[in-house]
């Protein structure tokens, strides 16, 4: 079994190829190791994860008796640029959103909290929001079918979520269970009101084709 | 077909930049996500489509609709890119939402004074313009809009981040305020630049409204805000508004000055930019655009007499790309825009016979 080129320990579980001027350069590594780098597969992670690789991959070209372990320590100087966080609820990191200022749902905010304060925060006229707020009360909501939709519409997306993860897990009772709530719920939300999603072309624009304020049937 | 019988209908409204003076419009935007859904830069399928679902609902809703006046919605798939095109060129869509993307939906009041956008950089980006300085006016609409929205969906929102946003730099009030302002003489003073980049220190930016080559074709430019955390909407806006104030009394005191003192070059200015217009056979963006930054100096200053500010917010909203192709109700190449753009300038400004002369006129 190959081990880790990193840590010399584990076995290689993770097997990068790239073609650096005609030249093919592999590298094995272990799961941990890959952790340890930010190396772990996922998109958030990728753009950083190939600026890495690329400088990897050249320097092994360059020197190939240099040895890898070495040249990562060498390579990540600053502790900031190392430290990577990902959000737990959508997998967005923090490199990613130095890379391209965005973040990926409200979460990520109370993830990155302080480091994403400092960050925006610079520019900003202050560091608390002032202005307006959302109104406080759930009795402020004037319709609670739409918070009841909002409520099912979430459960189904944790549903889908979770139905998925089991079908890969091959746990197929669970899947089962998980179908049928889905199914209860899509058809609970289909029995309500269903908003046409298109103005048809010709219809003049005097009167708006929509429907709404309608309440589910009782 | 090339544009959308709706759109096509938005293009024969009134101009959107018809303000008095070198101030001439006010926009307004504000980006809204719905809480416990992803943004939808990464979002998947399903998750758009439940927000453009529960956004279209909550739209829905009388009291939302009687603040988006006799709104339709058309799905962003079905516009082509020229209706795209003709919505940013009227103010109603951002350049950055012009790509087509899942579920994203666009929801315009008919007369083109607001339009809302779901599944844009954020879940909801609600948008509206007004002629002149029109901050308080824009932002009581525009908070009674996202109110009523409030009631119906629930947004999210951090006490110490405020409204949340895609992008965090927009985080907090998640406003954008810009103005639409037009500054020849300060121009030709050279103190432009100087006055302009000063506005960073207001947490201000200014970038050109038609940028050509680095340069602000037509002296066009939009100042807006570059922070949204830690200052009430109302402050930020009344600040901003305080300040573009000061920036336009200062190019009307230029303009006052320049008059006086070179009467004469002025004049030929005027002149020159007129005969350009009406009498050109072929004639680019950029160069129409500088031609009509004068003709609005003069007219502003009582050179023509006959020529409104109306007459000038439509010619410069129709030399543009998309409205011209709309005019003609089909695509143009460049130099055939070139050729519709002259017509439609010497008709305007000649009168009809002058447009026919090379059959380039517009279609009867």
């Amino acid at each position: 079994m190959m081990l880790c080129q990193i840590c010399k320990a584990n076995p290689a579980t993770i097997h990068i190829q790239e073609i650096v001027n005609g030249e093919t350069n592999t590298l094995h590594i272990c799961a941990e190791c890959a952790q340890k780098r930010n190396l772990a597969e996922g998109n958030a992670a990728n753009s950083h994860f190939h600026e890495m690789l690329e400088r990897l991959t050249q320097a092994i070209a360059n020197s190939a008796d240099l040895k890898l372990a070495e040249l990562f320590e060498q390579k990540k100087p600053q502790e900031e640029e190392s430290r990577d966080i990902q959000c737990g609820v959508c997998g967005a990191s923090w490199h990613a959103y130095r890379k391209n200022g965005k973040v990926g749902c409200a979460a990520c905010y109370d993830q990155f909290g302080q480091l994403l304060l400092e960050d925006i925060g610079l520019n900003q006229h202050g560091s608390v929001h002032c202005g307006k707020t959302p109104p406080e009360t759930v009795e402020q909501w004037q319709d609670p079918t739409v918070s009841e939709r909002i409520n099912l519409r979430r459960e189904l997306e944790r549903l889908r979520k979770g139905l998925d993860e089991s079908v890969r897990r091959e746990e197929f009772e669970q899947a089962a269970e998980l179908r049928d709530k889905i199914a209860a719920i899509e058809s609970e939300l289909k029995s309500a009101e269903l908003i046409p999603d298109e103005s048809t072309p010709e219809t003049p624009p005097k009167k708006p084709r929509v429907r709404g304020g309608r309440r589910k049937s009782s | 077909m090339i544009f959308h019988p709706r759109i096509r209908h938005i293009a024969g409204k009134g101009p959107v930049f018809i303000g008095q003076g070198p101030i001439l419009s006010t926009f307004l935007s504000l980006s809204r996500n719905i809480e416990g859904f992803q943004f939808p830069a990464t979002a998947s399928a399903n998750t758009l489509e439940s927000v453009a679902e529960l956004g279209l609902a909550a739209m829905h809703h009388e009291d939302v609709r009687s603040l988006l006046p006799s709104m339709f919605q058309i799905k962003h798939e079905l516009l082509t890119s020229s209706d795209r095109e003709l919505l940013v060129e009227r103010e109603l869509m951002d350049r950055s939402h012009t790509d087509i993307a899942a579920c994203r939906v666009f929801v315009c009041a008919e007369d083109g004074s607001a339009s809302v956008l779901l599944n844009g950089d954020d879940h909801l980006w609600l948008h509206m313009t007004a002629p002149g300085p029109a901050f308080r006016e824009l932002w009581d609409r525009m908070s009674a809009l996202e109110s009523a929205l409030a009631r119906h969906l629930r947004f999210a929102f951090h006490p110490r981040f405020g409204y949340l946003t895609g992008a965090p730099s927009l985080a907090g009030t998640g406003l954008r305020i810009k103005f639409l302002i037009h500054l020849p003489a300060l121009g030709l003073s050279g103190r432009r630049k100087r006055i302009l980049e000063r506005l960073e220190d207001a947490g201000l930016a200014a970038e050109p409204y038609f940028p050509v080559d680095g340069k602000a074709a037509g002296n066009l430019f939009l100042i807006s805000n570059r922070t949204t955390l830690g200052e009430r909407e109302e402050d930020l806006g009344n600040r901003m508004t305080e300040i573009v104030m000061a920036i336009s009394r200062e190019e009307e005191r230029t303009r006052a000055e320049l008059i006086s003192r070179q009467k004469m070059l002025f004049l030929n200015a005027c002149g020159r930019a007129y005969g350009l217009l009406r009498n050109s056979y072929l004639i680019p963006t950029s160069e129409a655009l500088d031609a009509l930054s004068i003709m609005k100096l003069g007219a502003d200053s009582g050179v023509f007499q006959r020529f409104t500010r109306r007459d000038w917010a439509e010619l410069l909203l129709e030399c543009q790309p998309a409205h011209l192709s709309c005019r003609m109700n089909m695509n143009l190449s460049p130099v055939e825009r070139g050729k519709c753009r002259a017509a439609r300038f010497r008709e305007r400004l000649h009168g009809p016979e002058a447009a026919a002369e090379t059959g380039a006129g517009p279609e009867s």
